[in-house]
Formats: structure tokens, C-alpha cells, sequence
């Protein structure tokens, strides 16, 4: 196989993984935005709040976010505050997450926001409302999925990408300077120049 | 300063209005260098801030501040390396005569070879994000340096350091040829800090060596990696740059140039942690850790003895040139250097060697070392040959 041939595979294989990191960045922030209809409403009480979550992807894909929205189902007195948490379920190597979201411009007392689901498994999405009326606690549970699982040996040998182009560099660069008359240790003059 | 153009007859002819000069070169490669070498700065800071956060706090999502640091780092060196090779290449389809100053690529591309070098780099520590984010949904947080895609974005980023170590060289290399002084300094300080960028990258893949988690086992007894990693990794640097950069203190500085970063790294990282909790309102994971979150990891766990062997490997050079040392000398004497270095001592455990020897067994011990020597070798004979690369390369 000749250099250029060598090289032109390499260049498609680049630009291969930069169209990859492309389209996962856009899948990632896609993820963050919810869509116009919500694959699955949980109606829930939180106390002494009826509200309706919605979820916008059931199941969750684990490593993005998951869209929600929670609206309240009956009327309040007053402003609702929320603290929203994505709890990793039994089992999940996981921590909990602190969920982002803003005000619901269309609905009163509304959020929307993203709920970070790291690894597969099972979930629960916490809601926490404070109100007039006092402080209530709802949990939703969510199941994440994964794309299906590359072996570990795999992995690592792809991991291990930039030591095999390194020795390969290293190696050519080896042969390239070898010479019959130079041993490649000799001292290198040095000059105060600096 | 006469105007200097590339190519042509002579390797420097009197530049035309239209054929680049070779200044411009020079002043294209030191500044995507620099840059280049920014960004890998960047990412290093990135990276000691992630692993705190990853040991205190835990692995939450993808786009936290620390990963976003990364990337940015990662970014700007990948968007500075295309801007050298979509510039270069323009140069050479305009000026045809002047293509065999450059290194091609895919007969489509022209430019230097560090640009090549840092761009495969960064592109490699990009994709390993994605990867990473997917390996994490299948197999949990797994806070360790040694996961796969761990080791590709830290590897990809030290490359990326490493790639602008030769750009700078190049542009050094340019620079002496036409006697521009004042870009020979500016090329030749870069290579130092990028040096130190690279080593300090690396370094962070040295720290799981001395667990003994991660001892290698041989079925009769078990070796630590630690001696033949750190042989490999100081050999290869510090050798390449007294060989490369015709000054004096070369690995010296390098290696004190690395303590700054750590040193900037205890400064600014906990701080950094404290303020993100903070705004984020998370909580320390319920793990207990020998060193508390006030301090660096990174710099606790930093092997000082670097700075030693860096400090012999000079003294040595010197001798070497006052004395007349034959080249075997001079080898026996920086592979002793170097070998100092393989000894791990840190901030948290300034006896961790000593501590080692009853965990791997008097075998286990001597066969660490044993390996540790041959990393020693590899790594000297790698740093020569780039040494010698770099300091003649031009394009």
C-alpha cells in the first residue's frame, strides 16, 4: 500500500471521528430541549401539590439528558419553588445530579428543564415543591438505556489509539535517523546564547 | 534583517511580492504553536480541576465546567493546528516550487509535521469524550485514571503538547537559519513550556502506577508499572529536549516549569471545586480520601523526584562537554539520571517506595525495577532520536 493510499485512509478515518464528535455534540444539546409532545406524562403528588410531569423520552438515553417539564394540575396560591434531582436506583454506579430548568413561560408555576442520566439502569427523578401550602416530595421512576455494549477488551484497545500511532511514529522516526557512523549519543554543544 | 523567501534554487533566495517569506513561516508556526500549546495548558488545568471533582464530588454528566475546560483546550488546539496546515497548504497550491519546504499529507495537504501531529491529537482526545460519555452508561462512574477512554483524552492532549513541541522546533530551526534571534528565543522558550505541558500531561497517567490495584500480576508475583512508565516518559522528554534546545538547564527547567503548573493547580483547583459546589449545590461523596479537598490531588500526588533527575541530567551534559565524556559515557550517566526518577515520591508519601517493597515482595520489587531499567533505555534511546529530529527539523 502505497503513502498517499496509507495517508487517505487515515485523513477519512479523521474525518470520520470529527463527523462523530459533531453529531454527538448535536444529539447532546438536542437532548436538552423538549420536544412538542412528551413520550410519557406521570401524573404525581407532591404533597399537597397535584402536578403533571412530563418526560420527553421514555426510556431515558443514559449519557444525555432527559428533557422534563412539571406543571401543576390544580390551581395555587402563590409562586411554587422547585428543586428537581436525577437519584441513580439500586445497583447504579452513579451519583446524584442536580437537574437544571427555568420557568415555563406558557404554563404558571411551570418548569422545564434537563435531567442528567448518566448510566443505565434504573432512576428516579425527585421533584421537590415549596409553596403557601408547605413542602412536598415526588418521585418519578425512569429507566435509562445504553447503545448495546462494546466488549472491554475492545475499549481498551481502542484506548490505546494515540500510544499505537505514537510507536509508529516513533519507530519510522528511529529508522529514519539511524546512520552507520552515528550512535545518536553524542553531546549536544550547548551555548549560552540564551 | 533581510527578507528571506522559501524554495527556489538556494534553500533562501531574495523574496518576491508574491512567494511567502520565510518569516511568515516562522511567524505562522511560532504562533499556532504557541497556541496549539496554550490550549494544551488549558486542557492540563482542566484535567487537575476533573480530577478533583471526580474524587470528591463524583462523575455527574458530560458538559461539567471541568470537562468544558478540556474541550476548550482540546478545541483551540485543533482549530489552531488547521489554521497551519489550511494556511501552508494554500501557500504550496500557490507556489508550487516552495512544496518541497513542507511535509505533505494525503497529497492533498501541506504543512509542518507538528501540526499533523497536534491535529491527530486533538481529534483523538475530542472523539474519546463521546466514547468516554458511552462507556460510563454501560459500566458506572468509575473514578480511576485508568479507564480506556481516560487514558485516549489524556494521551491525546500530552500528544497535542507534544505535536507543538515540534512545531516550535521547526519554526526555531527556520528561525536560526536566517539568524532572527529574537523568534529563535521566543521558539525555543515555547519548546520548554511545551515540554513541560507534555510531561505534566503524561505524569497524570503515572499516578495509578503505585496502587497496588493496578500492580501488574505475573501469576508468581506481581510488578508496579510505576519504574518503567516513569523511565519511558522522563527518558523520552528530557533527553529529547537537551537535544533539541542548545541551552543550558534545559530539563531543569522543563521539570520546574511542571512543578509551576502544580503549583498553580494547588492554588487555583480546591478553590475552583469549593466555588462550583457552591453554585451547584452537590454535596462531597461519602468516601473518605487520605488527602481533603483543601488540597490538589494532583499536586499530592506529583512524583517530585523528576526535578532530581532533571537536575543530573544537565549537571551531567555539562561534564560531559568540559571532560570530553565519550557518547557511552554520557549514556550511562543520563540513564543513572533518569533512573532516579523512577523511584516514586510524593507530597502524600514521601516514603511510597519504601512503602511498596512489603506490597510487591523482595521479587516483585526487583523485577519493578528490572522493568523500570529497560523503560529507562527505550526512553533514552526514543529521546535521542527526537532530540535529534528536532533539533534539524524544518518542516
Amino acid at each position: 500500500m502505497s503513502k498517499t493510499v496509507l495517508q487517505r485512509i487515515l485523513l477519512a478515518a479523521g474525518v470520520l471521528a470529527l463527523l462523530v464528535v459533531l453529531v454527538d455534540l448535536a444529539i447532546s444539546i438536542a437532548a436538552t430541549i423538549p420536544g412538542s409532545t412528551p413520550a410519557r406524562v406521570d401524573h404525581v403528588t407532591a404533597g399537597p401539590y397535584q402536578l403533571a410531569v412530563s418526560l420527553y423520552s421514555n426510556p431515558a438515553n443514559a449519557g444525555y439528558a432527559l428533557a422534563f417539564a412539571v406543571a401543576p394540575t390544580q390551581a395555587v396560591d402563590g409562586s411554587l419553588t422547585y428543586h428537581t434531582y436525577s437519584l441513580p436506583g439500586q445497583g447504579v454506579d452513579a451519583t446524584p445530579i442536580r437537574a437544571t430548568f427555568h420557568a415555563d413561560p406558557n404554563v404558571r408555576n411551570g418548569i422545564q428543564g434537563a435531567a442528567e442520566i448518566t448510566v443505565k439502569g434504573p432512576w428516579t427523578l425527585q421533584v421537590t415543591v415549596n409553596g403557601s401550602a408547605g413542602q412536598g416530595v415526588a418521585n418519578i421512576p425512569i429507566t435509562a438505556t445504553a447503545l448495546p455494549p462494546i466488549p472491554v477488551w475492545l475499549g481498551w484497545s481502542i484506548g490505546f489509539v494515540p500510544f499505537y500511532v505514537l510507536c509508529v511514529f516513533f519507530v519510522m522516526q528511529l529508522s529514519r535517523n539511524k546512520k552507520p557512523e552515528q550512535t545518536g549519543t553524542e553531546p549536544t554543544p550547548v551555548s549560552a546564547s540564551a | 534583517m533581510a527578507q528571506h523567501s522559501i524554495g527556489g534554487a538556494g534553500s533562501l533566495s531574495t523574496s518576491t511580492s508574491h512567494t511567502p517569506s520565510l518569516h511568515s513561516v516562522i511567524t505562522l508556526r511560532l504562533t499556532c504553536g504557541l497556541v496549539t500549546l496554550f490550549g494544551a495548558l488549558i486542557a492540563f488545568l482542566g484535567t487537575s480541576w476533573d480530577i478533583q471533582w471526580h474524587t470528591f464530588v463524583g462523575r455527574d454528566h458530560t458538559l461539567i465546567p471541568p470537562h468544558e475546560m478540556m474541550l476548550t483546550g482540546i478545541a483551540l488546539g485543533g482549530i489552531a493546528t488547521l489554521v497551519a496546515i489550511i494556511t501552508e497548504t494554500i501557500w504550496v497550491r500557490q507556489h508550487r516550487s516552495i512544496a518541497t519546504q513542507f511535509t505533505p499529507f494525503a497529497g492533498l495537504f501541506s504543512g509542518s509535521l507538528g501540526a499533523y501531529i497536534a491535529g491527530f491529537a486533538a481529534l483523538n482526545a475530542a472523539l474519546a469524550f463521546p466514547l468516554d460519555t458511552y462507556w460510563h452508561t454501560l459500566y458506572g462512574i468509575d473514578v480511576t485514571l485508568w479507564a480506556p477512554f481516560h487514558i485516549m483524552i489524556i494521551s491525546g492532549m500530552a500528544l497535542m503538547a507534544f505535536g507543538s513541541v515540534y512545531m516550535l522546533a521547526s519554526a526555531a530551526n527556520l528561525a536560526t537559519s536566517i539568524h532572527a534571534l529574537r523568534e529563535r528565543r521566543t521558539a525555543y522558550l515555547g519548546m520548554i513550556v511545551a515540554f513541560a505541558t507534555t510531561l505534566s500531561l503524561f505524569t497524570l497517567l503515572l499516578f495509578n502506577a503505585t496502587d497496588k490495584d493496578y500492580f501488574l500480576p505475573l501469576g508468581f508475583t506481581s510488578i508496579s508499572l510505576f519504574p518503567v512508565l516513569s523511565g519511558l516518559l522522563l527518558g523520552c522528554m528530557l533527553v529529547a529536549a537537551v537535544r533539541a534546545i542548545p541551552w543550558k538547564w534545559v530539563a531543569t527547567s522543563i521539570t520546574v516549569v511542571s512543578l509551576l503548573f502544580v503549583l498553580i493547580d494547588q492554588l487555583a483547583v480546591p478553590p475552583a471545586l469549593a466555588w462550583l459546589m457552591q453554585i451547584e449545590q452537590l454535596t462531597f461523596r461519602a468516601v473518605h480520601h487520605s488527602i481533603p479537598p483543601q488540597l490538589s490531588i494532583v499536586a499530592f500526588l506529583w512524583p517530585l523526584l523528576s526535578l532530581l533527575s532533571a537536575i543530573l541530567i544537565d549537571l551531567f551534559v555539562q561534564r560531559a562537554l568540559k571532560r570530553g565524556w565519550s557518547p557511552r559515557q554520557l549514556s550511562i550517566a543520563i540513564g543513572l539520571a533518569v533512573f532516579i526518577g523512577c523511584i516514586p515520591l510524593t507530597i502524600e508519601n514521601p516514603v511510597l517506595s519504601l512503602d511498596l517493597i512489603p506490597m510487591l515482595g523482595v521479587l516483585g520489587t526487583l523485577l519493578s525495577l528490572i522493568v523500570g531499567c529497560l523503560g529507562v533505555f527505550i526512553g533514552t534511546k526514543l529521546g535521542q532520536s527526537v532530540g535529534e529530529t528536532m533539533s534539524t527539523l524544518e518542516r
